[in-house]
């Protein structure tokens, strides 16, 4: 069901469909609609056709290379891109957490260092927060960055940083000092994952898969020159990039596009009715979700919506997002293996096997959709966990 | 186990808890699932020697003698230990079917080399198209000479790469869903015309999709009787799926078990997170589950025992089957969920208990399939 909002942005909301729809490599749409990785050298080409545009960094201020669009185009644009199967996949983080991190806390230099890269879309960045006994508690943290003339040097772990292995640099809270509370004593870094002493071990998930890692630092030296804001301040900035997430809006287009695959499947699939869209019970799970998903939608709306640009955000009431939308999402995940009967058992390969001429073992559409719902159990735990974000909204929006 | 257990009960599943805890931790079970045939041989040896492998058979027919409740106990212990074997495929499910299929002398003499395991059975009967009716069966049995030509396609036939033997639904005449009409086989694996695609399961197990094609069987390879074979096939799939809840139940407590220890240890905020008021109702939950998922089980194993009608009995198996598919997967989502970062990692059991208690809520019937058939038998009508 398509919502209509922000009908005086209509034409913008054409323009960007146009721009996609001509633009989009149907490889990175075909990919991204069945789950698969898109590798480097074909997110870099369709990147390029960002820049080109001027879209590539579309928060940004036009003085960095930005597009200067208002909350509410960015909101747009990024429904359509999710729509149109065009994902952000793992540049997101510099555009979305990283580069507003540099243009608010960083120094001119740090700005004229880091901004380019990852406009161009050349650098893949990771997050180094959680370590294994600071997960919840994160402001306990341990890893340390200790001052050596005009260098830090790192000792310590971090743990469940997705795709370390393929990032060239982390972002990532050390601690710095142990003296007063521990939130004071934490320190933002940037760090090369090149540099010596760096060691990264792939964490097998459950459905089999290795985007996350552990990654271990053995006296890393990290240039003064790589701290973003002062010493102690690493806290406030990681709570300014939770704000920052509020543009993960693409998750409601996401399980948008995943509720339209579900679809697709219920009508290839047999049952003693028919198809299973043809199932009474199917059918009306799937359309309470669609009622549900919709209602969602209109409530990420309203809460974005800033009609007179005043560029305030009010985090804590964002974090209804993070809760109902991880929720969501796991819910189209769990209704698409119910969906798939017997073939829910077998382990499909990931889809880049079908690829190859390997022996079909079930339908095509089955292919991954265990592997993701297994995967998607995380949504609801990392950038904190649900419950810990229901902590926050009953604290921060409701006084409770 | 709801009430007390009795003596022989009580050893039974000391024993078999024994075996897991010396033979098949979670190390090793990945290290098992991983492996080339995905069990270990010398384990099946030890449960023939045991006389676990004859649980679910009567006493006249090699059996241990034991009652549906005794069998539950055992079968929710292998389930505590997530133990992926061909036990439930072919011990207790073709070991079912073999054992009531009446005269026999072939499925007779190939039920005792089960039991001792020797050899191993598979029962191939869900299609492609058929989704989870039973009878939806297109496999088709034309009359040849003095025996039979199968040809059809059977899919996720569990641990069939394993075995000597397959027992196939087919039909002999009527049209796809009659009740009448269906035949079971017992077709030779090796038999020509028989070819499988065999691959890894999500929970560690191996299944096999297989197509007949012109498959010849003579006449001694009908179990039970001709044309009627559907309602063997029904009642054995009944006992069968009671045993599958069982084990379901066994990886529901371990995965309770496992997450109230957790809750215990893991310090977070200076205290441990079981200390959390959150954490504390959450936990309550699962307890909820799984004390409702057990009682089920059991009083629908301890009314199959019962003077009552058949319709009655197979409801309470749907109603276990359904209760297990909803309680298995909300355990395992919230074990998952409790344990935060860590219950994503393969190298926790908790996934894996997650993904075998889906893999059991798909098997014969997930739990909308089991509610319709509740739904349905409530009037006495007949059958799914």
């Amino acid at each position: 069901m398509e919502l209509h909002f922000h009908e005086d942005l209509a034409d913008f909301r054409q323009e960007v469909r146009r721009f996609l729809r001509t633009n989009l490599p149907h490889e990175v749409r075909d990919r991204f609609r069945r789950g698969m990785a898109i590798n480097r050298e074909v997110m870099a080409s369709w990147h390029d056709k960002l820049v080109e545009k001027g879209w590539a960094a579309r928060a940004w201020p036009k003085e960095y290379g930005g597009a200067g669009m208002s909350e509410t185009e960015q909101y747009i644009f990024h429904q359509e891109m999710a729509s149109e199967g065009a994902p952000l996949g793992h540049l997101s983080w510099g555009f979305s957490l990283v580069a507003p991190t540099v243009l608010e806390y960083g120094t001119e230099e740090q700005k004229q260092r880091f901004l380019p890269d990852i406009l161009n879309g050349r650098t893949y960045w990771c997050q180094g927060f959680s370590e294994p006994n600071s997960g919840s508690d994160l402001a306990s943290l341990k890893c340390r960055a200790d001052r050596d003339g005009d260098h830090y040097v790192i000792n310590g772990t971090k743990i469940w940083t997705s795709y370390a292995l393929q990032s060239d640099w982390m972002f990532g809270i050390f601690r710095t000092s142990v003296e007063d509370r521990p939130q004071k004593g934490i320190t933002m870094l940037f760090i090369d994952m090149n540099s010596s002493g760096i060691d990264v071990k792939p964490i097998k998930t459950l459905e089999g898969g290795a985007e996350i890692n552990q990654t271990f630092f053995t006296d890393v030296r990290v240039p003064v020159e790589n701290r973003i804001g002062d010493e102690g301040q690493g806290w406030d900035i990681s709570k300014f990039q939770l704000t920052r997430e509020r543009y993960n809006v693409a998750q409601v287009a996401v399980t948008k596009h995943l509720l339209n695959r579900l679809k697709r499947i219920a009508s290839e699939e047999t049952s003693s009715y028919g198809t299973l869209m043809d199932d009474p019970d199917f059918s009306r799970a799937l359309y309470k979700f669609e009622l549900e998903l919709t209602a969602f939608e209109a409530v990420e709306h309203y809460l974005i919506y800033d009609p007179n640009n005043t560029d305030t955000v009010d985090a804590d009431k964002m974090t209804i997002l993070k809760i109902r939308g991880s929720e969501l999402h796991q819910e189209v995940t769990r209704l698409t293996m119910d969906a798939l009967g017997y073939m829910a058992i077998p382990y499909f390969p990931a889809p880049d096997a079908l690829l190859s001429n390997e022996v079909l073992i079930g339908p095509v559409h089955a292919a991954g959709m265990a592997n993701e719902y297994y995967n998607t159990r995380k949504t609801t735990i990392y950038g904190g966990t649900n419950e810990i974000q229901k902590n926050i909204v009953a604290k921060g929006v409701l006084g409770m | 186990m709801p009430v007390g257990m009795t003596e022989d009960q009580k050893l039974m599943s000391d024993s078999v808890r024994k075996f897991i805890q010396e033979n098949y931790d979670h190390r090793t079970r990945i290290q098992t699932t991983e492996s080339e045939t995905g069990f270990n041989q010398s384990h099946w040896a030890l449960f023939a020697e045991q006389g676990w492998l004859s649980a679910a058979v009567t006493e006249e027919n090699g059996g241990l003698g034991l009652t549906d409740c005794d069998t539950v106990v055992l079968v929710e212990e292998l389930g505590r230990g997530n133990f992926s074997s061909p036990f439930w495929s072919s011990a207790i499910f073709a070991g079912e079917i073999l054992s009531k299929a009446g005269d026999n002398e072939i499925a007779a003499n190939i039920l005792q080399k089960m039991l001792a395991g020797e050899v191993m059975v598979s029962v191939a009967y869900a299609e492609p198209n058929a989704r989870f009716t039973l009878a939806a069966v297109e496999t088709e049995a034309t009359q040849v000479g003095g025996g039979y030509r199968l040809s059809g396609e059977k899919h996720v036939v569990m641990w069939a790469g394993c075995s000597d033997h397959l027992i196939v639904t087919a039909r002999t005449s009527g049209k796809r869903d009659d009740k009448n009409g269906i035949t079971l086989f017992l077709v030779d694996t090796h038999s020509e015309g028989v070819s499988l695609t065999s691959y890894e399961t999500n929970d560690g197990q191996r299944a096999s999709n297989i197509i007949l094609d012109g498959v010849l069987v003579d006449e001694n390879a009908v179990l039970g009787i001709q044309e009627e074979g559907y309602q063997l096939f029904e009642q054995a799939c009944d006992r069968a799926m009671l045993f599958l809840a069982a084990e379901a139940v066994g990886c529901i407590g371990a995965l309770h078990d496992q997450t109230l220890d957790y809750l215990k240890q893991r310090e977070q905020f200076g205290r441990p997170i079981a200390k959390f008021q959150v954490m504390q109702h959450m936990m309550v939950d699962m307890n909820t589950e799984l004390q409702t998922a057990t009682a089920m089980v059991y009083a629908a194993a301890h009314h199959r025992s019962l003077d009552i009608p058949d319709t009655e009995k197979s409801r309470m198996i749907s109603a276990a089957k359904a209760q297990v598919g909803w309680s298995g997967r909300k355990v395992g989502e919230m074990a998952i969920q409790l344990h935060g970062g860590i219950g994503m990692t393969y190298e926790l059991p908790i996934g894996h208990y997650h993904k075998r208690l889906v893999a059991i809520d798909r098997t014969l019937g997930d739990a909308d399939f089991h509610l319709r058939r509740f739904q349905k038998l409530d009037s006495q009508a007949a059958g799914i």
